[in-house]
């Protein structure tokens, strides 16, 4: 009887996340991605490394997702491409010059048979069983904000802003400059190591002393002497840097689009109705949001906010307690996961767009487009 | 040059002649060191039992502009450690039970403790302190903890004792610690 | 040739990109060149690049890509090799000692004999060559046999993804039955002939359910019961001692540690468990246009030959440059010595031309195509096989490029063709005995296949000092074709084909 297990049994789907800085592959119905590569790219011409996303024109583009595809079917996932389905997690307001390079890469040059593109903000809800939350992603590049409603993604309160993990980088980086380190030393990669390693996010009480210059200060955390073996050289970095790097996020200015001021503005731009309910239920997925303290800071800054802010004190009433939802894998590849559950089930043969369909006018469906939105689908 | 007598080789232990020996260098007993091996001591060097000094190793105490090159300067070499091929170790201070691997190069400004692994290649300059059980490796030159010492090389050192007799010929020991007492 | 260095001498594949001929392959039923990013690479076998054991592909995908003997190093992607130790074990009736035994030394079990002679037992650990981490350093016990026994990383949240799997399923099934039964309702089936219940307005199902039949199609599946993720208001804090205790960057891991253990991703080293290694192919490459293996390996993996293997330098005339006659200037002319070898069975007449040679191979593709079909008819006429072969026809294709023309330097062109003789392992050896013949005057040397050519040229005089000059030329010769397109003629055909090349002569030295 079941229709899908002879379909997952053949040949399971690849699902793949192409993001800023990793990329998380694998199969449908698995439960967590079989890798988590950088997106970047060795050029088959000139074999040398360069990011993926950094293109000038479509054709280096296409050519670079080429490369790339390829060493994900051939050296992570070993399959050939040809004839499969594949999902793919998208970031619902990418570049249309994305999706429609990678679906030219993926029917023309793989002869792949047919692709799911799912948005990742509600895709990511489904790792969860639920139809309502406020999801916010913290990527590379930017922190986005998207409430979804009984599955439903509210559009037009979406929010976005480009402290994500770039901009920690860029923070370590002149701040550690600011202490007296060579520049040249700290490469992507150490910036990126630092973070992860010896980084996190300081509780509420300690940020706020510091804001305001309490005395005595709050001693920071003990400084960390971290070699960097390129130069073979050792740096200390202190212990403030620890600290603070991550305050990026929170930092309180008049543009009031700090990360707690963007939750709570997604969620007012929501109808009243629905508003308690997303108060009550946000996720964080995103590799961003595993640094340590990240949750309980969120937490008391926007309950803070609530309390004292007289903007959001008329809009939001009665007592309010913000509450999380913690993901079941790990929080960077929430969204990939969401699109293995997805290509388990028959969506991947009733919504993908096939390659006969993709033949016919070599278009991606876009739901800005307004050629695809005027017929009632069905 | 300094006098061949500056060499104070301890009995058990298996010297190479072709081996480059300068300075003040005492080999304590049970150490093997290769032809074209090479120790350079500036300064006074003291390699602790039982260590292996292999092909194109070179072991090195530098003298440090106005250091002594007495006896107050000495470098001790703790026991049980293996140079292996080609690295050259300029360390301040090594202790038990290291291994050099193949190729790599430690600084003067290191200070090698106890069952340390500086791995292949690996190139160590910063002045910095190895604590106990630290293996360096890898192209980045990661380093990590290991919890347990590396084992001696007892069956190696007992191979080469037989074997490099055979082919090679050796510096005589001249030095008897047990005597040296009796005579002082 | 030189393998590692990159060649000066470039072809242009009949995608449009350019290539030194060792990068390139020729199909010999197009015929034409091909590279690696126009033709369709295939998986042809997996096996493990450590123990060199062919994995056979359903076992692969079972097995999760992952090699079922050996392990990586979760510490620096090492391998891992399995080391033994000898423990003692005391064998005795009563109290197991565990005194003597050193360390990890499991009591043997009760139903030993009663001796108190020592015996000793092989216990086997993994260990890492490169950065000597041990499954001792993670606290995994030591294994009686060598391989097999190693336990796996369990997903902690399986059951729950499993769950959550069979719920959308279900929930996914449900929509779709839901539609088929409403598109059923709205469109009844047109039937040759009246029936009773068109007249009646009666439907199958109201009469069952009138007899008092039960329904007659499948029940309908009911989406199961999920409950959902709880949300949570007490958060774990940060560590206290996070603001007091130094932290010891050796016990924190890496991010490519810790993405190479996805499911769990520990930031302590202490969770970092041994990791199966993952497999590798061998790839077989087939040509987009006419669907014949390229390259095909050979199947067993510590074999390093092919079964088919079409590459470019077995069948088009090898061009080297051996060197100028003099320092390139701009606008001077001068001469490169090119040295073309010809590896084929057969001799072939070469001419070099400026432009592309405007009678086109006599094959014309569609033709061929068809024939190609026919053939492959003959061979399968299996109805399954004509599906594929129809289904081939709707394949999107890769769009060929305009070659990028960047020859920057005016060729003087050679008064007549040449042959360049037919390959002959057995002359290699030969003493020079070749009567010298009347060669043309551009031939500067010939010996066997191999023929050294002088081609006059003079670069653009508009170039700087240290612009790189680049000749473009055509090369057209003749190729004999030993596979026969058609089912019918059975000896070999000859083409004249031509490639496009383009060759790096240097840079510009002096000024004009």
């Amino acid at each position: 009887m079941p229709l899908y297990e002879s379909v997952i049994q053949e040949k399971p789907p690849i699902v793949l996340d192409i993001g800023n800085a990793y990329t998380k592959l694998g199969f449908a119905a698995e439960a967590h991605p079989r890798k988590i590569i950088p997106t970047t790219v060795v050029l088959s011409t000139t074999s040398e490394t360069k990011r993926l996303f950094d293109f000038a024109d479509t054709t280096e583009f296409y050519d670079q997702i080429v490369d790339f595809l390829q060493m994900i079917f051939f050296k992570h996932l070993l399959v050939s491409p040809k004839e499969r389905k594949i999902v793919v997690v998208e970031n619902i307001f990418g570049q249309t010059v994305t999706r429609e390079t990678l679906a030219r890469v993926l029917f023309k040059h793989f002869d792949m048979s047919s692709v799911l593109f799912v948005p990742a903000h509600l895709i990511s809800l489904s790792t969860l069983a639920l139809p309502t939350a406020v999801v916010v992603d913290i990527g590379y590049s930017e922190v986005t904000v998207m409430p979804v409603f009984s599955g439903v993604q509210i559009m037009p309160a979406f929010m976005d802003q480009s402290y994500g993990g770039s901009a920690v980088h860029n923070e370590i980086k002149r701040q550690l400059v600011a202490s007296g380190i060579k520049e040249s030393l700290l490469t992507e990669n150490v910036l990126e190591d630092i973070k992860v390693r010896v980084c996190f996010v300081t509780t509420f009480e300690r940020a706020q002393a510091r804001l305001k210059g309490n005395e005595p200060q709050p001693t920071p955390s003990p400084s960390v002497d971290y070699p960097i073996c390129d130069y073979d050289t050792i740096i200390e970095i202190p212990g403030i840097v620890r600290e603070t790097v991550y305050e990026i996020m929170f930092e309180q200015s008049n543009e009031r689009d700090s990360l707690p001021h963007l939750i709570l503005r997604a969620i007012l731009e929501c109808s009243v109705d629905v508003r308690r309910a997303l108060l009550e239920s946000i996720f964080l997925i995103g590799g961003g949001a595993m640094v340590m303290g990240l949750l309980p800071r969120l937490k008391q800054e926007l309950q803070h906010l609530l309390e004292t802010d007289a903007y959001y004190k008329d809009r939001f009433h009665g007592e309010v307690e913000f509450k999380f939802y913690k993901p079941i894998g790990k929080e960077n590849f929430t969204a990939w996961l969401g699109g293995a559950l997805c290509g388990a089930t028959d969506l991947i043969q009733t919504r993908s767009l096939t390659k006969d369909a993709y033949a016919r006018n070599e278009h991606v469906p876009d739901w800005t487009n307004l050629c695809d939105n005027r017929h009632a689908g069905s | 040059m300094p006098a061949e007598s500056d060499i104070k080789i301890m009995p058990k232990s298996v010297v190479c002649e072709e081996s480059t020996l300068n300075g003040d260098i005492t080999i304590s007993s049970g150490c093997v060191v290769h032809p074209s091996a090479t120790i350079i001591a500036e300064a006074p060097i003291v390699l602790g039992e039982n260590c292996i000094v292999e092909e194109y190793a070179t072991i090195a105490h530098r003298l440090k502009d106005g250091a002594a090159s007495d006896a107050s300067n000495t470098l001790h070499i703790g026991a049980n450690n293996v140079f292996e091929v080609g690295c050259t170790v300029e360390a301040a201070r090594i202790g038990d039970k290291n291994v050099f691997e193949s190729k790599c190069f430690v600084g003067s400004g290191v200070t090698v403790s106890s069952g340390c692994v500086v791995g292949a290649g690996i190139q160590l300059r910063t002045a910095q302190v190895l604590p106990e059980n630290t293996i360096v490796y890898g192209r980045q030159a990661l380093q990590r903890e290991a919890i347990e010492k590396q084992g001696s090389q007892t069956l190696q050192i007992d191979f080469l004792r037989k074997v490099l007799p055979n082919y090679h010929h050796l510096r005589k020991p001249n030095y008897d610690p047990k005597k040296a007492r009796s005579v002082v | 040739m030189s393998f590692m260095q990159p060649s000066p001498v470039k072809y242009a594949c009949s995608c449009g990109i350019v290539n030194p001929i060792n990068k390139l392959f020729f199909c010999r039923h197009c015929p034409k060149l091909r590279c690696g990013y126009c033709v369709s690479h295939e998986v042809e076998s997996h096996f493990c690049s450590n123990c060199l054991e062919n994995i056979p592909s359903s076992e692969a995908r079972h097995k999760k890509n992952c090699c079922a003997n050996c392990f990586d190093c979760p510490c620096c992607h090492h391998t891992l090799s399995a080391r033994a130790t000898t423990v003692p074990v005391v064998r005795k009736t009563e109290e197991p000692k565990d005194g003597e035994s050193a360390g990890a030394a499991t009591p043997p079990p009760a139903s030993s004999k009663p001796s108190a002679v020592p015996t000793t037992k092989k216990m086997y650990y993994l260990s890492c060559l490169s950065c000597r981490w041990t499954t001792r350093d993670v606290g995994i016990p030591d294994q009686g046999v060598a391989t097999g026994t190693w336990p796996d990383n369990e997903c902690l949240y399986q059951a729950r993804f499993n769950t959550l799997m069979e719920y959308y399923q279900s929930v996914v099934l449900q929509e779709k039955q839901e539609k088929q039964e409403f598109q059923r309702r709205k469109a009844p089936k047109a039937h040759k002939f009246p029936s009773l219940t068109d007249r009646t307005g009666l439907t199958v199902s109201l009469i069952r359910r009138q007899i008092g039949w039960s329904e007659k199609n499948v029940p309908k599946t009911k989406p199961l019961n999920i409950t959902p993720a709880e949300a949570i208001s007490e958060l774990e804090d940060l560590p206290q001692d996070i603001f007091t205790q130094p932290i010891n960057l050796r016990n924190i891991t890496t991010v490519a540690q810790r993405h190479s253990q996805p499911a769990d991703q520990p930031t302590a080293v202490g969770n970092l468990y041994p990791q199966r290694r993952s497999l590798w192919i061998k790839r077989s490459l087939r040509c987009r246009q006419c669907e014949h293996n390229l390259i095909k390996p050979e199947y067993h993996p510590t074999s390093i030959k092919y079964r088919i293997q079409l590459f470019a330098s077995y069948h088009v005339p090898e061009v080297v440059m051996v060197r100028l006659e003099h320092p390139l200037e701009a606008g001077q002319s001068n001469a490169i010595l090119l040295k073309l070898s010809n590896p084929t069975m057969y001799d072939m007449t070469i001419s070099i031309l400026d432009e592309k040679p405007t009678e086109e191979p006599q094959i014309n593709p569609d033709e061929f195509q068809a024939t190609c079909k026919i053939k492959e008819e003959a061979v399968t006429s299996s109805p399954l096989m004509k599906v594929a072969a129809l289904a081939r026809q709707t394949l999107t294709k890769e769009v060929t490029r305009e070659v990028r023309d960047v020859a920057n330097a005016k060729i003087k062109l050679l008064e007549s063709e040449f042959v360049l003789n037919q390959r002959d392992d057995s002359k290699e050896f030969d003493e020079e005995v070749q009567a010298q013949t009347e060669e043309p005057n551009f031939i500067v040397w010939r010996k066997g296949n191999k023929v050294l050519l002088r081609l006059q040229f003079t670069p653009a005089a508009e170039l700087e000092v240290n612009d790189v000059v680049t000749l473009g030329f055509f090369m057209q010769y003749t190729y004999v074709n030993t596979v026969s397109n058609t089912a019918e003629k059975k000896e070999p055909t000859t083409h004249t084909l031509s490639s496009r090349l383009f060759i790096d002569a240097g840079r510009i030295e002096k000024g004009n």
